[in-house]
């Protein structure tokens, strides 16, 4: 009896990691071929997005402003006005981005994710460019 | 060297330390969802959110200062 029960303990737990290895599997292909957004995929998004734009968006922010004609350099460490505002426009549309993606997979809408997804990749980008502009990291 | 570029390089260096230290666990978690199958809870996502709304507030008021200074 205690025997029968270890077989079928065991291959409920193998049946489980079967399902699950699968389900992974699925979920990488489609991700790699395009076809959906994970969960997954969005938060690495966000939490590099966070890392790499808004973290030093916000220390570029702290900086003192620049004056008229100046530009950032080591000797001059400031904010230029307009940059700062463009940068954080481009952040306004990414943090939309990044909430209508996650609306569209809760809600299952793969179309739409993939879609949002794809919008807010090139958003983001386009933002990481503007921070390599401000020179904060090359402080 | 005179104390101003001492005073100079220690404001440099802070400010590399910080957004080191601002940027460094959301690049480690990005790295971790990506390479080591992490997921987050909702109360992750949550902290994340309330993090970022707490940033975009502290820039938003830089922006606004900026809008009414004259120099």
């Amino acid at each position: 009896m205690k025997k029968i029960f270890l077989i079928i303990v065991t291959s409920l737990s193998l049946a489980g990691c079967a399902t699950q290895f699968g389900e992974r599997i699925t979920d990488t292909i489609s991700a790699v071929s395009h076809f959906s957004v994970t969960q997954g995929q969005l938060d690495t998004a966000k939490a590099g997005y966070d890392g790499a734009v808004l973290a030093p968006m916000r220390r570029y922010a702290a900086l003192p402003r620049c004056k008229t004609g100046q530009t950032i350099s080591i000797s001059v460490p400031c904010h230029d006005r307009a940059l700062l505002k463009t940068i954080r426009n481009a952040d306004d549309k990414i943090a939309r981005g990044f909430t209508e993606t996650q609306a569209a997979i809760n809600s299952g809408d793969n179309t739409g994710a993939v879609l949002a997804y794809d919008i807010l990749t090139a958003a983001i980008s386009s933002a990481k460019e503007l921070i390599g502009k401000t020179g904060v990291n090359a402080l | 060297m005179n104390i101003e570029a001492i005073k100079l390089a220690l404001s440099l260096a802070m400010t590399a330390y910080q957004l080191g230290k601002d940027a460094a666990p959301y690049i480690k978690l990005a790295y971790e969802i990506q390479f080591k199958n992490k997921v987050l809870t909702d109360a992750e996502r949550q902290a994340m959110d309330g993090q970022e709304a707490a940033w975009r507030a502290e820039i938003d008021a830089v922006i606004a200062d900026d809008d009414t200074a004259t120099d």
